[in-house]
């Protein structure tokens, strides 16, 4: 028997140790099954419902998040905001846009394995769109509408699209990678991974959603490691990335304007409107107020997803606005309303003050009581918001869609019934996809002065050590279902 | 007349007028001390009064000091001194180190004057504050009186000024106290004398800025002859006003 050497034991030793340890390390790094993800949320979801109004904007983007866990659409977008199949694994339209088919995944079961049928999702859509004519077929959706509608991918799209299942006894159902197991309104919810979800279970045996939490207590948990993913205001981000907190920020995704109310008797002159927008020093807003985390606003829509925001100004002209503010005899105080829950709108409401009186412009900052300050979404235009003593208010607007046409439509017809806008502008535009249309409309309305535009603002999370694969949508829509956690049991 | 009634006149009238001569010069003498006494008083307790409001000064300044020289802020120094610099970070410090210092007013300003960070107004900055750049020399000057700008309005403060130099560029620190009547409530003053602050934010007397510790003056009117006199003629006044009807 040939002996070995010793230098020939020690290479083959140290070969093995190397192999082990590069199997360990690729171990360490594989996806693992398994754990609880605990999320804290700064909004508070009354309901599941998505036709059910929320109060706020962070309201509306937890409900859209927990909504996402537990239900489908017929379509789904892309990392790039292009559509693609989700429920609906084809679709067809005629020449008009009138008429659309969409051919259905097969075997698919609601989360207590009833099936999905055709007819389940004619009946839900049919019920949130009024205007469409919904028919389900042996294997298809069909929806019919008298008007062209070239945006119904992304309509379809949108969260309050999700199809969901009303048992009679109050249980809502869906087709999503996770089942509601508890529930307690605006409080706490536990959701359980559905281990038949036709996607492939999810990572996490389950997520824990704590809802309301103030950013105090938030930020604590998210250092004690209580919290894996909780909500961060935008102005706190470079705070807490220079603590060490693990930061996840979207691409600018909401809107924050200055939007004059219809009953305002004091800025129906157009030249103070055009004066105060020249007043404001955006780029100071953004640097100092939201500490880097966001863009200057001098359009609706932001730049990443319009692609001619940048043609809209938003430079400060303190000399012409200060012409134009003498002009206006006599001058008078306008009234600035602002959240009264959110310290850094009033940040902004008086930064905005400090720079409306360097231009001669007078303004008096005046707190909305939380009951009636809740931020429009795009769902929740509420026209209690147009409270009467004010001239002027602060509105945070979240986009509902990445897609420019489908997102600046559902923006308008939040924002124009507030202002005193010609209700033409809020009509749905004859081609959503055309660029030129799109800016013709923006144009329009922010030319009125009556709306303007400010920041751009994303949504900024913080996430613990342990989450692994966090690979949000740009504009902010988590994919939960492919979320693991480092040190989970198998 | 008989020599006995000359004597009968004669007499009292000698006691009368000696008397009256010893009372009044008495009386003179005695008023004088007095008189005397009261203004070595009243000096005394003016001095204690100058001495007190210079030590808050003092304070004041010291705090200004420490806050300038601090580590931080000579950080904050230094990366204004840096050609990509990026003031926004340091847009909240003055917030928190004036909490620590328990200032009521506190501003960092940059080479320009410009405010980089403001704790009574947060909001303004990046706006310049002038009087800043209307000396050169901070370090040679105690704290002063200095009209301070609030969202509230202008408000009148003890402020000390101190300047830290990197490279050629000034970082201004001004900071103190807001002279109203919690400012009167730290000052220990004599027993029998209480100070009045009158801020002078107008252009004439109004009795709303005249405050005491426990604040409004009942009879401010009765000082605004002597703010006016102080207005045309800066400098110590020394005036006598009959406060209650008993002494009129």
């Amino acid at each position: 028997m040939r002996r070995i050497s010793f230098a020939q034991f020690t290479a083959s030793s140290l070969l093995f140790a190397l192999f082990f340890i590069a199997l360990a390390a690729s171990a360490a790094r594989r996806p693992r099954y398994g754990g609880r993800l605990t999320i804290e949320l700064q909004g508070r979801v009354t309901s599941l419902d998505a036709a059910k109004k929320q109060r706020s904007v962070a309201d509306q983007i937890a409900q859209e998040r927990l909504l996402r866990l537990i239900a489908d659409r017929l379509i789904d977008l892309d990392q790039f905001g292009q559509p693609k199949s989700d429920l609906a694994v084809s679709w067809q339209h005629n020449e008009k846009f009138t008429r659309w088919e969409f051919h259905l995944r097969q075997n698919v079961n609601f989360q207590d394995a009833t099936p999905l049928t055709p007819q389940a999702i004619a009946d839900f859509l049919q019920a949130a769109h009024s205007n469409w004519r919904v028919t389900g077929a042996s294997d298809s959706v069909i929806i019919e509408s008298d008007s062209p509608s070239p945006k119904m991918l992304y309509v379809l799209a949108e969260t309050r699209d999700s199809v969901l299942l009303h048992k009679p006894e109050g249980q809502i159902l869906g087709t999503g990678p996770f089942r509601l197991a508890t529930w307690e309104s605006g409080k706490h919810a536990v959701f359980a991974a559905n281990d038949d979800y036709w996607g492939g279970r999810p990572f996490v045996d389950s997520i824990d959603v704590q809802m309301g939490s103030t950013i105090r207590e938030r930020m604590i948990d998210l250092d004690l490691d209580k919290a894996d993913i909780a909500d961060i205001a935008p102005d706190r981000a470079r705070i807490d990335v220079s603590r060490g907190v693990r930061i996840s920020a979207s691409d600018p995704t909401e809107l924050l304007a200055l939007v004059f109310t219809r009953s305002s008797v004091r800025a129906t002159d157009i030249r103070i409107r055009h004066a105060l927008s020249l007043a404001i020093d955006r780029g100071s807003l953004v640097d100092f107020v939201l500490q880097r985390e966001g863009e200057p606003a001098g359009a609706v829509l932001p730049q990443w997803s319009s692609g001619y925001a940048f043609l809209f100004s938003t430079t400060a002209d303190v000399a012409t606005a200060r012409q134009l503010a003498s002009q206006i005899s006599p001058a008078r105080a306008l009234k600035l309303g602002y959240d009264a829950a959110d310290p850094t709108e009033r940040m902004l409401a008086e930064r905005i003050a400090v720079n409306a009186q360097a231009a001669g412009i007078l303004i008096s900052m005046r707190p909305i009581p939380v009951d009636s300050a809740a931020g429009a979404t795009s769902h929740t235009a509420d026209h209690h918001l147009n409270v009467p003593e004010f001239d002027a208010r602060l509105m945070l607007l979240r986009m509902p869609s990445p897609a420019p046409g489908a997102a600046l439509e559902d923006l308008l017809q939040t924002l124009v019934p507030l202002a005193d806008l010609d209700s033409s502008l809020a009509v749905p535009l004859d081609d959503p996809a055309n660029p030129e249309q799109l800016y013709s409309r923006e144009r329009a309305v922010t030319d009125t002065y009556e709306i303007i535009p400010l920041l751009h603002v994303p949504e900024v999370v913080g996430l613990s050590a342990r989450v692994r694969n966090w690979m949000p949508a740009r504009w902010g829509a988590w994919r939960l279902a492919d979320v693991w956690l480092d040190g989970a049991a198998q | 007349m008989s020599f006995r009634l000359k004597m009968f006149v004669l007499f009292p009238l000698v006691v009368v007028t000696a008397v009256a001569v010893v009372g009044v010069s008495v009386t003179i003498s005695t008023r004088r001390a007095f008189e005397q006494l009261d203004a070595s008083h009243t000096d005394a307790i003016v001095s204690q009064f100058q001495r007190e409001f210079a030590n808050q000064g003092q304070a004041i300044a010291r705090g200004v000091q420490d806050i300038s020289g601090s580590e931080a802020t000579l950080n904050m120094a230094i990366h204004l001194s840096a050609r990509d610099r990026d003031l926004s970070i340091y847009g909240r410090d003055a917030v928190s180190v004036a909490s620590d210092h328990h200032f009521d007013f506190l501003e960092f300003a940059g080479n320009d004057g410009n405010i980089i960070s403001s704790m009574q107004w947060p909001a303004r900055f990046g706006y310049k504050e002038d009087w800043l750049l209307q000396r050169t020399d901070w370090s040679a000057h105690d704290a002063f009186l200095q009209r301070v700008d609030t969202p509230d309005g202008p408000k009148l403060g003890l402020v000390a000024v101190s300047v830290i130099s990197v490279a050629g560029s000034n970082l201004y620190t001004a900071g103190g106290q807001r002279l109203d009547k919690s400012f009167l409530s730290f000052l220990s003053l004599p027993e029998g004398m209480r100070a009045l602050l009158y801020v002078n934010l107008g252009v004439s007397f109004s009795a709303q800025n005249l405050t005491g510790v426990d604040g409004p003056v009942d009879g401010a009117d009765r000082l605004a002859p002597l703010v006016a006199r102080e207005l045309q003629q800066p400098g110590e006044i020394t005036t006598m006003i009959h406060w209650t009807r008993r002494r009129k």
